[in-house]
């Protein structure tokens, strides 16, 4: 069982990835918006992957709802999506940790395996509901190639450290 | 595969299934009112999101005074010429002023469709996925703004609000995708007319507002300022949207189609004022335009 300091360690990089979302999103829109497509940052799908290698089932599976619920109200208005996304992931990493092992490339590879699944998911609810008109081809080209792009950047330059600072704290208890 | 599907994984899963579906269509169907659990998470989360944002905002404006301060002596000189002209407007405002109000006085009018107060605020965040697109600002409920006011930046219509908690508020921009677009009644103002139309769309290709429903068959011309009509019973008279970039024929060859130069800045909204009109607010159901 994760001792107080890991917990609070993982609640914090939940709590600055789902803001920093938002910031980013904000500040560089000029800069998301590429003639690629739309850049979507996911930095807390990136966090849950990575912390979930290394946090118990239960802790990852409370996070997912609370975390996702918390995404849902601020940024959307609606619940169901990021919940049951990031409940994926987790429900996923789970599965897939018993044949990788936790480093960058597997981090990386995941991202992209798990960005794509969820992505689509989210286009096949939002279409569903009616939000949006945009066609699975313009989605594809437009939103997913460029999200898979940066958050796999994000992903390779920033998982390493992630990764030693989830290390150092549990080491250090 | 065949552990996957035992009954109890199978039963978990469709469980998980339905009560998905229930809680994204229930929320979904009051999308916009955001029920008390809600709106506390909103403002807590806003307040961590100004923890970021109110010190890069005064970084910002640090730096863009500290770029300013280059251009100081020319702005000066410039400047100094607008004065001469500002005092004379000044007088001719202050008698149009005076004026105005007598009129309102004597035809015993409350309010018009131009008269609203300012509620100044900045920008926390935006909706990352842009499916909804959506801006997370510092003011709710507890500084006066309800649900539909008009929000304006950079001296440009940007949306309405779309959700109010006490200390925060969602507001839907104008960018959003057609089905989900915040219809707003404009006119293009020419010199002796005023053209009415409807802004339902956004092309994204083009960057620009698209306007339809336009009846008149007058010639519209690039540059022709496009303000608010405040017909509709939501946005006041007199905001300004932008300028006409483009006239086509809409999708049926029957009436005109205007892409619309926006006035504000949709990729650098930083600070907001919100349009608290006077004259009564009308309710509005979702999915109605004003």
């Amino acid at each position: 069982m994760n001792n107080w300091k890991e917990n609070l360690l993982a609640i914090i990089l939940m709590l600055s990835s789902l803001i920093l979302d938002g910031f980013t999103a904000n500040y560089w829109s000029t800069g998301l918006d590429t003639n690629y497509g739309l850049m979507v940052p996911r930095m807390i799908f990136l966090v849950f992957i990575i912390l979930t290698f290394y946090y118990e089932k239960n802790f990852m599976i409370i996070s997912a709802v609370i975390f996702g619920f918390l995404m849902d109200t601020y940024y959307l208005g609606f619940l169901g999506i990021y919940v049951l996304s990031l409940l994926a992931i987790v429900m996923a990493i789970f599965k897939f940790k018993e044949l990788v092992q936790a480093n960058v490339v597997s981090y990386t590879m995941l991202t992209v395996v798990l960005i794509t699944a969820i992505e689509i998911f989210i286009y096949g609810v939002i279409r569903i509901l009616g939000i949006t008109g945009i066609s699975i081809q313009e989605f594809l080209v437009e939103k997913l190639a460029a999200t898979l792009f940066l958050n796999t950047l994000i992903m390779l330059f920033s998982s390493y450290f992630i990764q030693k600072i989830i290390l150092k704290t549990m080491d250090k208890n | 595969m065949k552990d996957f599907f035992n009954n109890k994984k199978l039963i978990t899963l469709l469980i998980s299934f339905v009560i998905f579906m229930s809680v994204l269509l229930f929320t979904f169907k009051s999308m916009g009112v955001a029920s008390y659990p809600q709106q506390m998470i909103n403002d807590i989360t806003a307040v961590v999101g100004q923890m970021i944002s109110k010190p890069v905002n005064a970084l910002n404006t640090l730096f863009s005074d500290v770029n300013n301060l280059q251009d100081t002596f020319e702005e000066n000189k410039n400047l100094k010429k607008e004065l001469d002209k500002l005092a004379e407007i000044q007088v001719e405002l202050a008698t149009i002023n005076k004026e105005n109000e007598e009129l309102k006085t004597e035809l015993d009018l409350q309010s018009t469709l131009t008269d609203y107060d300012l509620i100044t605020g900045s920008v926390i965040a935006r909706n990352p996925d842009r499916w909804i697109d959506q801006i997370v600002i510092d003011r709710g409920s507890s500084h006066g703004l309800i649900k539909g006011m008009s929000v304006m930046s950079n001296n440009g219509l940007i949306g309405r609000v779309s959700e109010v908690s006490p200390t925060s508020s969602k507001v839907t921009l104008l960018t959003a995708p057609a089905e989900s677009a915040v219809l707003t009644s404009a006119e293009v103002v020419l010199e002796d007319q005023v053209i009415f139309g409807v802004i339902d769309a956004y092309d994204a290709s083009k960057k620009k507002l698209v306007m339809e429903q336009i009846i008149s068959t007058e010639e519209i011309k690039e540059g022709d300022e496009i303000v608010t009509s405040g017909l509709g019973g939501v946005v006041p008279r007199g905001l300004l949207v932008g300028k006409v970039a483009e006239v086509t024929l809409d999708r049926h060859g029957l009436g005109q189609r205007v892409y619309i130069e926006p006035a504000a800045d949709f990729d650098n909204i930083r600070f907001i004022t919100v349009i608290n009109r006077e004259a009564e607010l009308l309710n509005e159901s979702p999915g109605e335009s004003e």
